[in-house]
């Protein structure tokens, strides 16, 4: 799978473009503020749907300008085309093959793995950009994830409203403990499934990474990647969690049993403390929680690591490589971690790499590939 | 939207239009220009029709559907199996169920769902109204809400509601629509049908 042409109208800094890209690398030289970043968030919004960093999905829209315009043809078995238009006054709309569609089967017709300079972030940072990652991985690949993802939000929002307005001077009525029990069982039931394709997810995202990173360490550390479920306290008890309970109803009986001994404190609280979306994932290394005890190398190794293990994963869950858009990450990296990254960039997949400095690219890739230079929203090749 | 393109009448026309679900400006703007370019006659039968249905159409005593009578046609028909209840979210429900022409029993029309975030609670539905419809003639209460988020919910809480008082309490079943292709059905809805299978 890759990205054959794109087109940008009115998207950030870009008022009109039209890029043939090459099937295999694609690198993009400029200054800062160029449009650089832009354009590989034009290519992650046709996979997902939405920007990776956008706070307002208005700001993507050019100054000035009422409506802005990113499609693209894929080039699969068949081509096929993705369109995402936003618009100042109306609600986005994303099409596939020029037929409007729902988010949930927009996602996947493209996918991508993103690096960034900010990727350290999913070791430092706190356990909601894990589980966005995770959910972002997972619904590139599975279409019921979506749906159950999108479906268990909808509940958990319920559920926080009712526990809102519980009516505490009644608490002893079966109507009003009734009015949460049908939240309950809902959130269990979907909750569970969610937690069992995470934990399905990391186990085998866990086996490619701990390979990757072995690889680039040369045998001398270990990485393993921990799923650490809302109801598990760390991940000593998590690797010790007996994989018999490992199946809906295993995972739904310690749901219910979470539920009730936290029953209390989510009426004082007013709002859900158990459901997957308190679940973390943690990276060991050689044994040790790498967010707390990690040296910055270490924790860049291994995140690179899960990045490459990502590309692994989704070709095997999908039968393609996904496309691969580096942010400016190889002045991050040093020499040894560089070289390997640049080994496995191979003809395998479709690469888009921005970069300030051309010498920081290889110059193998640059023989392989198409340099284009970035200036002010205008590209051009070199 | 500035609408000071228009003569101001049809502006306020298509303002009213507008309000209407599903209409937008185009659509409004179309429909007025229909409306001005067709006869008074016609004009005045819609708004003589919108006016007679707004003040005649009431709800049904007892299954709270839309009638203008005192109780509605099906409620008072005594060909209709009394001992069935299916209960629904909404008036446009029952239209539906009754297309098929295969459910013989009675309806209740509960005005929406629980919904905790619009401030919907069990009070704010016609559930007290089932409740006291229950009798001995009455065997079964078929729950028909949607199977969205909120409608599970509210089934959820009926059934807990309604089993204690000794009626059988049904769902429909949710799964596989009929002569469609297994590939063509979403994932969810496929593993939906899958849970809910039965033996043969």
């Amino acid at each position: 799978m890759y990205v054959k042409s794109l087109k940008l109208t009115n998207f950030r800094n870009y008022r009109s473009l039209s890029l043939e890209l090459n099937a295999t690398i694609n690198i993009f030289v400029g200054n800062n503020a160029q449009g650089k970043t832009n354009l590989l968030e034009s290519i992650f919004l046709l996979a997902m749907g939405k920007s990776f960093r956008a706070v307002k999905e208005k700001e993507l829209i050019l100054a000035q300008q009422e409506i802005c315009i990113v499609s693209g043809i894929i080039q699969k078995q068949a081509t096929m085309s993705l369109q995402v238009s936003l618009s100042t006054s109306s609600q986005k709309k994303i099409l596939v093959n020029k037929k409007e569609t729902s988010p949930s089967d927009f996602i996947g017709n493209l996918n991508v793995v993103l690096f960034t300079p900010d990727d350290l972030q999913l070791i430092k940072g706190s356990p909601s950009e894990r589980r966005r990652f995770l959910d972002s991985e997972i619904s590139q690949v599975n279409p019921t994830y979506r749906k159950l993802y999108s479906r268990y939000q909808k509940i958990l929002f319920q559920r926080n409203q009712a526990l809102k307005n519980f009516n505490h001077k009644r608490k002893n009525d079966r109507d009003t403990t009734d009015l949460l029990a049908v939240w309950d069982e809902q959130l269990v039931d979907v909750g569970s499934k969610i937690i069992l394709k995470r934990s399905e997810m990391v186990y085998k995202l866990n086996l490619l990474a701990r390979l990757i990173h072995r690889k680039i360490t040369g045998n001398l550390e270990e990485l393993s990647l921990v799923y650490v479920p809302f109801f598990i306290n760390d991940f000593s008890e998590a690797q010790e969690f007996n994989k018999n309970n490992w199946n809906l109803d295993g995972v739904k009986a310690i749901f219910y049993e979470k539920l009730k001994s936290e029953r209390e404190a989510e009426l004082i609280r007013g709002y859900s403390l158990v459901g997957p979306q308190r679940d973390d994932l943690i990276f060991l290394i050689n044994g040790v929680n790498a967010r707390r005890f990690g040296s910055q190398g270490q924790q860049r190794t291994a995140v690179l690591a899960c990045r490459l293990a990502e590309l692994e994963y989704m070709k095997s869950e999908t039968g393609s490589f996904p496309v691969v858009l580096l942010d400016d990450v190889m002045s991050e990296l040093d020499i040894h971690r560089r070289s390997f990254l640049i080994e496995v960039l191979s003809n395998k997949f479709q690469t888009v790499i921005t970069t300030t400095d051309v010498n920081d690219i290889d110059s193998e890739l640059l023989r392989k590939g198409t340099l284009f230079e970035i200036e002010a929203g205008q590209v051009r090749i070199k | 939207m500035s609408t000071s393109r228009y003569a101001k009448p049809i502006a306020r026309l298509i303002e009213e239009l507008t309000k209407l679900p599903g209409i937008g400006p185009k659509t409004a703007q179309r429909l007025a220009f229909y409306i001005i370019e067709n006869s008074i006659e016609d004009a005045r039968s819609l708004a003589d029709a919108i006016i007679q249905a707004k003040e005649t159409v009431r709800f049904c005593s007892i299954c709270f559907n839309f009638t203008d009578a005192t109780e509605c046609q099906i409620c008072s028909s005594t060909i209709r199996d009394h001992s069935m209840i299916c209960v629904v979210e909404e008036p446009r429900d029952v239209v539906a169920i009754e297309r098929t022409r295969e459910f013989k029993g009675l309806y209740h029309v509960l005005h929406g769902a629980i919904s905790p975030m619009d401030g919907v609670g069990p009070s704010e539905l016609r559930i007290q109204e089932l409740i006291s419809r229950l009798s001995d003639d009455v065997k079964e209460i078929i729950i028909a809400t949607d199977p969205n988020v909120e409608g599970e919910a509210t089934a959820m809480y009926l059934a807990r509601l309604l089993k204690p008082l000794g009626v059988k309490v049904t769902r429909m079943a949710h799964g596989m629509p009929v002569g469609g292709d297994l590939e063509y059905v979403d994932e969810v809805t496929l593993s939906k049908a899958l849970e809910g299978r039965r033996e043969m």
